[in-house]
């Protein structure tokens, strides 16, 4: 196995070791991927990062020093798609507009605080890729409750004896709902889910406009598990339905992978402490809305099979 | 097709005067979200430059969008243009913060609006005097013509200190007004202000990878703001060399931190901001005239000049536009700063009318009151 994912990574990483990320941190394996196959895409064009604040704002490296071989420009937490519309706005003044620019935001940015500001630049379809770098709460600060955390799951705001109601939001839906040219979900997991992950950064890559994509980050001490197991982890999330592999290319939706035999949702929540309280009742309303969201998404795809339902 | 700028002597409100300026500025990106009573010089603005493919107008979802775009875009080498009143400016409060300690040359235009609650579209100077510590050079102004000039020196002052500069004028007293406004050509304003060439190593390139604005040690943040409190002190002499040279460049004088005018043996001085500072000129024929100080540059504060102006003066009163809670206005703490006993008054909050016989019954009230720890207010229709 070890052999062929030297296979799908042969690029050198542009995160540099070095970096402040914890043990095991998801999102890091995810950038690191992330980087590699836009650079291995697009050999010739420069990336800049405009990161708003979040664990990145330290992974990135104490100033003078930068975790990365790329330009990384740190933003307040609401205005990062803003701020990489005017960066990709004036390299193009400068003769430099073939520059990707990526916004790396978090769940808490995306759903929350900067919601407004994503929207406006999905609106406006400028020509950027938008990563939601998604571990599901405010980990920077500590684990609290986002916009991203998953339904019944505890955070330092969501204790277990008042754990989060309502599901997390649906954001894929949502910005698919903005015509954008292009969205994905990523998830680095084993072998085939990474090959899944580089193919829809490629496309991305290949493309103008507002192109989102929503990368499940494991989060050992969010999460609530050991550091060893992320990739695991991911991959189970995968495969129980947790977190569908999909993509929207142009208005057309498709779910890129589908577990021969999906696990029980239990199978990914009983990994984490985070979902340690959930059992009985609780546990089959999850299962519940799992298999509901998965059956939208078949719908979604039979619907919008032959052309895109949207621009 | 895009219009024409009006040139030479032209009737306009001073929202005109100030997206005129803009476009004479040459700035590269235009940066839009609407606000009474500011929208109209983005209005204005879309307008001129529309057609154009060498200027980018942005529409933003807010003003703390807006600012974060105009502040990036500078980075990444584009001269940038935005304008804003009231909620808005406070809106983007983090984001003013940072531009100076970012140490960008961005140039903002504040329509001053009171700020709610209760809700106002009237004038005062909350809004912006509330920013005074975020490191922005603020000029305020006092006419359509003084708007227009300060826009094109604040892009001077701005692109050689490396600080923000936000321009202000009171809403409607001059953004609604209309006044014989001279407007300069292009010629000459591209003689007066070069293009934008900020740092190499200041600026964002992708061809050469850096992180900007990541954690420091302590010892490193402390010197950023150092810096930048540096830089705002350099920027007195700038203010007074921009001036000069604006003059020369335009035939007409340019205030540069302290407008004085009257006696400077007079024993008693009005200092005060904004279009008050016109209204108080009146009071220089009456029979026992004050000095009058208008103060242009209220950041980097003018300190020793405004000394060396009151040094004969024995009793200053200061005019605040802008409330003072639970100690002296803004102003009034700045001139006393300077050493220099004065009574603070503050009146013409929310639009309230500022007449010279406001200015005379503030006189008086100051000469009978003079708390130490407060300001005295004039409210009522004084």
């Amino acid at each position: 196995m070890a052999v062929w994912l030297d296979e799908v990574i042969q690029e050198e990483s542009l995160l540099y070791p070095g970096h402040a990320a914890c043990a095991g941190c998801g999102p890091a394996v995810n950038m690191r991927h992330f980087l590699g196959a836009l650079r291995a895409a697009t050999p010739g064009r420069e990336v800049v990062l405009v990161i708003p604040a979040s664990c990145w704002t330290i992974i990135a490296g104490a100033w003078p020093v930068s975790a990365f071989g790329v330009s990384v420009y740190l933003t307040p937490f609401a205005s990062a798609a803003a701020e990489a519309s005017g960066i990709k706005s004036a390299l193009g003044q400068r003769g430099l507009g073939d520059a990707h620019v990526v916004v790396w935001g978090g769940d808490g940015s995306t759903n929350d605080i900067g919601f407004a500001t994503v929207s406006a630049a999905a609106e406006r379809n400028e020509d950027l890729i938008y990563v939601l770098n998604d571990n599901e709460a405010y980990m920077n600060t500590g684990v609290q409750k986002s916009g991203g955390t998953p339904e019944g799951a505890w955070t330092t705001t969501t204790p277990v004896a008042a754990p989060r109601k309502g599901m997390k939001k649906d954001i894929d839906r949502i910005m698919a709902a903005h015509g954008i040219p292009y969205l994905a979900t990523l998830a680095a997991g084993s072998v085939p889910e990474l090959k899944d992950f580089r193919a829809k950064v490629t496309r991305a890559a290949g493309l103008h406009g507002f192109r989102f994509l929503h990368a499940l980050g494991a989060c050992p001490p969010g999460w609530r598990y050991p550091t060893g197991q992320s990739v695991e982890i991911v991959r189970r999330a995968v495969e129980s339905r947790y977190f569908p592999l999909l993509e929207v290319d142009a208005g057309t939706w498709r779910i890129t992978y589908r577990p021969k035999h999906p696990l029980p949702v239990s199978e990914f929540l009983g990994t984490q402490g985070r979902f340690s309280h959930l059992s009985g009742e609780r546990l089959a309303l999850v299962q519940q809305h799992i298999d509901e969201r998965w059956d939208l998404l078949e719908r979604l795809e039979a619907a919008t099979a032959s052309e895109g339902v949207t621009k | 097709m895009t219009p024409e700028l009006p040139r030479g002597r032209t009737v306009l409100t001073g929202n005109e005067a100030a997206a005129v300026a803009a476009v004479l500025a040459r700035a590269q990106q235009i940066a839009c979200y609407p606000i009474t009573p500011q929208t109209l010089i983005v209005e204005r603005l879309a307008e001129l430059v529309a057609g154009r493919d060498d200027v980018v107008f942005a529409n933003l979802d807010s003003e703390h969008s807006m600012f974060g775009y105009a502040l990036a875009a500078e980075r990444a080498g584009s001269r940038c243009f935005t304008a804003t009143s009231s909620q808005g400016l406070l809106y983007s409060h983090e984001q003013l913060h940072r531009a100076s300690r970012e140490r960008i040359p961005l140039v903002a235009v504040n329509v001053n609006r009171s700020i709610v609650a209760p809700w106002s579209l009237e004038p005062d100077l909350a809004d912006s005097i509330s920013q005074r510590d975020t490191g922005w050079v603020q000029l305020y102004c006092s006419s359509g013509q003084e708007l227009l000039d300060s826009v094109l020196c604040a892009y001077r002052i701005a692109e050689e200190a490396m600080l923000p500069v936000l321009v202000c004028a009171e809403g409607f007293l001059i953004s609604h007004t209309a006044e014989v406004v001279d407007v300069p050509s292009q010629e000459q304003v591209d003689a007066f202000l070069p293009p934008f060439r900020p740092p190499e190593d200041w600026l964002l390139d992708p061809r050469r990878p850096r992180a900007f604005s990541g954690l420091p040690e302590p010892n490193d943040y402390a010197t950023y703001q150092h810096n930048v409190a540096e830089a705002h002190d350099r920027t007195r002499e700038l203010l007074a060399e921009v001036a000069h040279d604006f003059a020369a460049a335009f035939g007409r004088e340019k205030v540069a931190s302290l407008e004085i005018t009257g006696d400077r043996a007079a024993e008693t001085a009005i200092v005060t901001i904004g279009t008050i500072g016109e209204t108080a000129r009146e009071l220089l024929t009456d029979d026992e005239p004050p000095l009058v100080v208008r103060v242009h540059a209220y950041r980097p504060f003018p300190a020793d000049e405004l000394a060396a102006a009151l040094e004969h003066v024995s009793h200053v009163c200061v005019i605040d536009r802008a409330p003072a809670f639970g100690a002296p206005g803004a102003l009034g703490e700045d001139v006393r700063s300077c050493g220099i006993p004065a009574t603070d008054i503050v009146c013409g909050l929310g639009g309230s009318d500022v007449t010279p016989e406001t200015l005379r019954a503030a006189l008086a009230r100051s000469r009978v009151e003079s708390p130490e720890r407060a300001a005295v207010y004039l409210v009522g229709g004084a």
